[in-house]
């Protein structure tokens, strides 16, 4: 059965990753579009799903750590001219120092306070962004990011990024690393007892995720030549939460379709009504009321359910 | 003195849990700490492990001052403990259970032989990869035992580790930790059934009422008026 699944998994990975890459040649601008947006975003997902899904904190400022990277690399590029590679860099570096400032004044409490400062940071962060014009335009943020590529070449360096990126988390959540971090969600107080600190753990773990939200970051600043204060508002920091929400928490692959489902529900929805986030809060409060494990954790208690059963049905025949 | 506390007190508001404490444990000796419910037996346990902090007074271990040192701290210096209410990762497997606190180590090149020594000196082999939340109260009892003793531990506080145990599974856990003793470890326990305390330890300290009243061989406790008034009946 699991062999069976496991070839099953492969061969569903192995499509939807060849459809991927021939994506190009078959469709429209704006379908690539859809799916960068969803590539990115589901990188923001998972990384932040490294806090919510794996450490058991909800963080509402990720947000930070998206736009700080994204701003950097505008202002790099447009206002200081810089290299790409060192706008890059610089942009990467921002993320992680945020990570390590946004952490140090977090990290040391749990649950709702935890939350509630990452709020509070988040909502600063996006009023420096919207007063302070010289630097990032204020409300009309940064134009005129040149990725200096077509749209289509932009389209596999972002897929290929994004999986790389994937890879290399799916690697640290399944290392020793992520067991600990596990432990942190099961119980706090053992992990300390296991002579581990807890703040340290936690302090790497915002760090590697302020990194890849990073990386996300710019290359949102690159799909669209531009970095405006949306990106900074608290707001988009529920982005990442609704998708774990509705892809499940617990499991890696949760984040990425739930961020599946929250753009293409947008981009549908929107073609109705512009008040698509009534439809969508719907669908949350729906979720966390009847599928509290998202569409992922849902599916796998069925199979377990349907599994258990036939080899409970097994039993029965063979006592019989 | 391997450990020792000296006036350490615990105050919540009014009310005096640990009332100036100082006592000292040797080397190699297994201590039972007795006393009726409320006599401060958990909330001493709590101050020696670090999970609460004295209101007054110091904490020594190998001579050093650890009174202000965090729980990881003390635990990775080698103290190590369970709980009165089991204390493990119920949603993680026994392995896993077992594998975190190995993760502290220096060198954790031979993790999994550890592991599997570890769980066949407990008997938990055979449940391995099952989750520790769907094994018996027994077993998971064993294993906070072994997740202690996977820190290599010099000192091990045990918190009623009998409490809610079959007989059948008691005997396990009584030899387990005589042979704890054996192996070098010093064993400090909180316990209500005096007939297994009287198995187990070398020493045996009396508190009631947040103050430590005796202290001495299993044989004098066992005598002492004052004890055997308040705590085993005047029997």
């Amino acid at each position: 059965m699991e062999r069976l699944s496991n070839k099953f998994l492969f061969f569903v990975l192995t499509s939807i990753l060849l459809l991927t890459f021939a994506l190009p040649l078959l469709s429209g601008a704006y379908t690539n579009y859809i799916i960068i947006k969803i590539s990115i975003l589901s990188l923001y997902a998972v990384a932040f799903n490294i806090m919510f899904g794996y450490c058991g904190l909800l963080s509402f400022g990720h947000a930070i750590f998206f736009s700080a990277s994204a701003y950097t690399l505008g202002v790099s590029l447009t206002k200081l001219n810089l290299p790409i590679f060192v706008a890059l860099l610089a942009g990467l570096l921002t993320s992680v120092i945020f990570s390590i400032i946004v952490g140090f004044l977090s990290l040391r409490h749990k649950e709702i306070h935890f939350a509630m400062i990452t709020l509070a940071l988040s909502m600063l962060f996006w009023g420096v962004v919207m007063k302070w014009r010289s630097v990032t335009g204020g409300e009309d943020g940064i134009t005129g990011i040149s990725r200096s590529i077509s749209m289509i070449a932009y389209y596999y360096i972002c897929i290929i990024t994004v999986l790389s990126c994937l890879f290399i988390i799916y690697k640290i959540i399944f290392s020793d690393f992520g067991l600990l971090l596990e432990g942190i969600r099961e119980n706090e107080i053992r992990v300390e007892f296991s002579a581990h600190s807890v703040v340290k753990l936690r302090m790497l773990a915002m760090i590697i995720s302020g990194l890849f939200t990073g990386i996300a970051g710019i290359l949102w600043a690159f799909l669209d030549g531009a970095v405006t204060p949306t990106i900074a508002h608290w707001s988009f920091s529920a982005v990442p939460v609704i998708a774990a929400l509705i892809g499940g928490p617990q499991s890696f692959v949760g984040p990425i379709i739930g961020t599946i489902v929250y753009v293409i529900a947008e981009d549908f929805i929107t073609r109705f009504t512009l008040y698509w986030q009534i439809w969508l809060g719907i669908v949350v409060v729906l979720i966390v009321l009847f599928f509290r494990g998202g569409i992922v954790g849902t599916i796998a208690k069925v199979v377990s359910e349907f599994y258990h059963s036939k080899l409970r049905e097994k039993y029965r025949e063979r006592e019989n | 003195m391997f450990f020792r506390v000296e006036n350490l007190t615990k105050k919540f508001g009014e009310f005096t849990a640990v009332n100036n404490v100082s006592v000292s444990f040797e080397k190699n000796v297994i201590t039972a700490i007795i006393g009726p419910n409320g006599a401060g037996k958990t909330t001493f346990v709590n101050l020696c492990s670090g999970l609460l902090k004295p209101t007054n007074g110091y904490i020594f271990f190998n001579g050093e001052d650890i009174t202000n040192y965090k729980i990881h701290k003390r635990a990775s210096l080698g103290i190590a403990r369970t709980f009165q209410i089991v204390n493990i990762f119920q949603g993680l497997s026994v392995w896993e259970n077992v594998k975190i606190p190995l993760l502290s180590r220096k060198n954790t090149r031979d993790i999994d032989n550890t592991i599997t020594k570890l769980l066949t000196f407990f008997k938990l082999e055979n449940i391995r990869y099952t989750t520790s939340s769907e094994i018996s109260h027994g077993d998971q009892r064993l294993l906070e035992m072994c997740m202690a003793l996977a820190l290599n531990p010099q000192l091990l506080f045990l918190d009623e580790p009998l409490a809610g145990i079959n007989p059948q599974d008691r005997g396990v856990i009584i030899e387990r930790i005589v042979e704890m003793k054996r192996s070098g470890i010093t064993v400090i326990f909180i316990e209500h059934d005096i007939e297994s305390v009287l198995k187990m330890a070398d020493e045996i300290i009396v508190m009631h009422k947040g103050e430590i009243v005796a202290k001495g061989p299993s044989s004098s406790i066992k005598e002492n008026d004052f004890v055997k008034e308040i705590y085993l009946g005047g029997c």
